[in-house]
């Protein structure tokens, strides 16, 4: 026999309701692309990985004249990556320095080399379009970067 | 007790490689994702620019995330940056008026304080909700469709009888509020800022 609801359930229930109608309208694609997500699974199993240690938008308003600066730092136990962005320009610094070929990698599976100069700085020739990340060798390792979005 | 074995053991199997445990964790939180999203007014190509980032560091953090309970909060707090990012982002577009503009978004979208504590409530039943088991969520969502199934077409749909229909909501919701009673415990002190997980 089923018992009679109580108002507290049904309170609940129509919170619950109203919370799962809120995001209805992004839902389908969130979860498409979220399925899409795992074909990076496992990609990265012999790389160091650099976490985000450092988003500039989450700690500062750096708007000049509607411009948008942000800067953005990755590191692990064996180097770091300082990236920023002023307007359409794309600008970083590996320390320590490595000079040599740094791997842009898309979300959507493309990927270009841009090089790093003795100082270990690099230019990126626009600001990509999808997350990516970067993927360098260093003396003593294969190092790539957490997923970021300038 | 409370049924966090399934995501636990979801986060476990997709962080050693299985698929459809991820399409699973994906199913289960994309309510919540969306609705931090939604909440910052971002749709469209905005919105799916926001969850292919949140997706893509889940992927890569998967194998770090030992306490899965954790990871409602971890979900929230990057999508919340990626929608700030998005926002300050589109902000470029138009030009900036300091004396006028004391609205500089500072990490949220102005609400009333009504809206802000409803959207926090919403997330908070979402990420409990995440955490019901496979029966418990396909019951309940059925129950807060709109328009609401009847049971004898929930009883028809389930496969189960229509008299357990009560007694399985029951449990259902009470699940539903120890998890949301569990998540209040433990998020004093959660993650702030940059959500790392190293």
């Amino acid at each position: 026999m089923a018992s009679r609801p109580s108002d507290d359930d049904e309170r609940l229930l129509r919170e619950l309701g109203s919370a799962l109608r809120g995001g209805a309208a992004v839902q389908e694609r969130i979860t498409t692309i979220g399925e899409g997500a795992f074909a990076w699974y496992g990609v990265d199993d012999e790389l160091e990985f650099a976490s985000l240690i450092h988003d500039s938008l989450l700690n500062e308003e750096l708007t000049v004249r509607g411009e948008l600066h942000r800067t953005v730092m990755f590191a692990c136990s064996s180097v770091t990556v300082q990236v920023e962005r002023s307007a359409g320009l794309v600008v970083g610094q590996v320390v320590p320095a490595v000079e040599g070929d740094i791997c842009v990698l898309l979300a959507g599976g493309d990927s270009s080399w841009i090089r790093t100069d003795e100082l270990g700085c690099f230019s990126l020739p626009e600001v990509p379009a999808e997350a990516f990340r970067l993927r360098w060798r260093t003396a003593t390792a294969d190092v790539v970067t957490d997923w970021i979005r300038l | 007790m409370v049924e966090t074995s399934t995501v636990t053991a979801l986060v476990a199997a997709a962080g050693e490689g299985d698929a459809g445990a991820w399409k699973a964790l994906v199913e289960r939180y994309a309510p919540l994702v969306g609705s931090v999203i939604v909440r910052h007014r971002l749709y469209g190509a905005d919105a799916e620019d926001v969850a292919q980032t949140v997706w893509l560091r889940l992927v890569e953090h998967l194998r770090d995330l030992r306490e899965p309970r954790a990871l409602p909060m971890w979900l929230i707090t990057i999508s919340r940056n990626e929608c700030v990012r998005v926002l300050k982002a589109g902000r470029r577009l138009r030009p900036v008026d300091p004396t006028t503009e004391n609205d500089m978004y500072l990490g949220e979208v102005a609400e009333p304080d009504q809206a802000l504590l409803d959207g926090e409530r919403n997330q908070a039943l979402l990420a409990a909700f995440a955490e019901l088991s496979d029966r418990h969520r396909e019951l309940l969502l059925l129950l807060t469709a709109d328009p609401p199934f009847s049971y004898s077409e929930i009883s028809r749909r389930l496969g189960v009888p229509v008299g357990s229909i009560g007694p399985t909501r029951a449990r259902a919701l009470r699940h539903l509020r120890e998890c949301l009673e569990q998540a209040n415990g433990e998020r004093k002190g959660g993650p702030g800022g940059i959500a790392t997980l190293r």
